[in-house]
């Protein structure tokens, strides 16, 4: 019986191990995502910015 | 373009070096917890064999 109970507490000990490397990767993939995400939206609208001073140029010299 | 698409995903790859250090950091410590848990209970429960 006490066996059973060692057991148990390592299937629990090892079950929190994996469960928190879960977490932790989860976290990751999605700060790697959002950040991604952020770096793109910037640039398109410095892009955009860009482009619009552009052309405002472009008709105010004609 | 006003930066190279090179440039920004340098940079961005260069934050996510550390970021993927940090993240082996975490999962190291949850490995040693891992270990030195499992290791308390073998040797508490190794003694009443």
């Amino acid at each position: 019986c006490d066996s059973v109970k060692g057991l148990e507490e390592m299937r629990a000990q090892y079950i929190k191990a994996v469960s928190k490397i879960k977490c932790d990767m989860l976290c990751y993939i999605r700060e790697s995502k959002e950040r991604a995400a952020e770096m793109i939206k910037a640039e398109v609208s410095r892009e955009r910015q860009s482009t619009a001073r552009k052309m405002r140029k472009y008709y105010l010299t004609c | 373009p006003t930066t190279s698409v090179g440039s920004i995903a340098a940079r961005y790859l260069e934050e996510e070096e550390l970021r993927s250090q940090h993240i082996l950091e975490c999962l190291n410590a949850h490995i040693e917890e891992l270990k030195k848990e499992s290791e308390k209970i073998v040797k508490q429960f190794g003694h009443q064999e």
